[in-house]
């Protein structure tokens, strides 16, 4: 079957979100098995099943809420991270040996196939965010990872930025503390 | 195939549901909040006894979503006009002041239906472009949203009165659905 393109993704979700069921179903068939990589590669494939399951259903619990217009793979990995921490917290609270090293580690080595794809659509996913700011945002946050100079502003003015730019990307991720 | 999970599916589309059932039901207090503040204050706050009624409606539609809801949200502004109609046109024989059980005092549904078909014909403007599948459902979104609202207009009204208005005003709805949809394929003609 064909892999649905992101534009496809963003065009269910906000037919979802409008109330379109005929939508629902290609949408949970194309974000499941993301929802499974990610989990996988941070939380290893004994827990992948049951946080890909809780992730999705968060995922649509909130689907209504989804703002039409917005790019959907940003937006969903955010839902994704949040809900692989919180199930990996509380496993690590219950049992510290079984669960191992701390979350925000990959379980995956770096040249496996599932990480690769995973971080590379972790890197567009966050791009698209990023560009879907408006420019002095985009220009602020591309300055604190170094691709541009940082604007010829004071410290205090500066931090100032970087500090509306991330509340501006949290609220585009849909208020979670996404990675 | 890791994504062939019947179970996973259901328990998803049941988080969906419920997750709409929620935002619904915030939508519905939001309008309902809307129209109980305009009513109570345009015409009494005896009117309020129907805002159940509008918050149900309300509920519903936005649960339902896609064309029902746009119509039902278009159809509301229009339900907001009726509630600021005074007495006095849709009760044009009565002067302020009279009683009705003087015998002086007269109903006009006929009046009623007037003013509700005219105002259901200017919603004319207001009908969304919905593709040809989905007008009727769209007609039947724009019909409950002023309804729902309408009825707060409806509460001083003798029965009547009130049929007259509400009938009106779905005469009007429809009227001006098709209205819509004649133009929109003379439109495409050419």
């Amino acid at each position: 079957m064909r892999e649905p393109s992101e534009d496809e993704l963003d065009r269910w979700m906000a037919r979802l979100a409008q109330g379109d069921r005929s939508a629902f179903e290609p949408l949970f068939r194309a974000l499941h098995p993301r929802a499974i990589r990610f989990a996988r590669a941070r939380l290893g494939p004994d827990l992948a099943a049951d946080a890909a399951q809780s992730s999705m259903e968060r995922v649509f619990a909130r689907a209504s809420e989804f703002t039409p217009g917005r790019p959907v793979l940003p937006w969903f990995y955010a839902v994704v991270a949040n809900e692989v921490r919180a199930l990996a917290r509380r496993h690590s609270a219950r049992d510290v040996a079984a669960l191992g090293a701390p979350t925000s580690e990959w379980k995956t080595s770096p040249d496996d196939p599932e990480r690769l794809v995973l971080e590379r659509e972790l890197y567009l996913a966050l791009e698209r965010a990023i560009a879907s700011l408006d420019n002095s945002s985009a220009e602020v946050i591309a300055a604190v990872l170094g691709r541009v100079d940082v604007p010829a502003l004071n410290a205090p003015a500066f931090r100032k930025r970087v500090s509306r730019a991330y509340a501006r990307l949290r609220l585009l991720l849909g208020g979670f503390d996404g990675e | 195939m890791e994504n062939e999970h019947p179970v996973g599916l259901r328990a998803a589309r049941r988080a969906y549901e419920l997750g709409r059932l929620r935002v619904s039901l915030l939508h519905g207090m939001a309008g309902s909040a809307l129209a109980a503040g305009v009513a109570a204050a345009s015409v009494g706050w005896r009117a309020l006894v129907w805002v159940p009624f509008t918050l149900l409606v309300w509920t519903a539609v936005e649960w339902r979503g896609t064309w029902l809801m746009r119509g039902a949200r278009r159809g509301f502004w229009a339900g907001l006009v009726t509630l600021l109609l005074p007495l006095s046109v849709l009760r044009p024989c009565c002067r302020p002041g009279m009683d009705m059980s003087s015998g002086t005092c007269c109903t006009m549904p006929e009046v009623c239906v007037a003013v509700g078909a005219f105002v259901g014909l200017s919603l004319a403007v207001l009908v969304p472009k919905a593709p040809i599948g989905h007008r009727a459902i769209t007609a039947v979104g724009m019909g409950l949203g002023v309804l729902s609202v309408a009825a707060l207009r409806c509460a001083p009204l003798l029965l009547g009165e009130a049929a007259g208005l509400l009938g009106g005003l779905l005469a009007g709805v429809l009227a001006a659905n098709i209205a819509r949809a004649w133009t929109d394929r003379q439109k495409a003609r050419g």
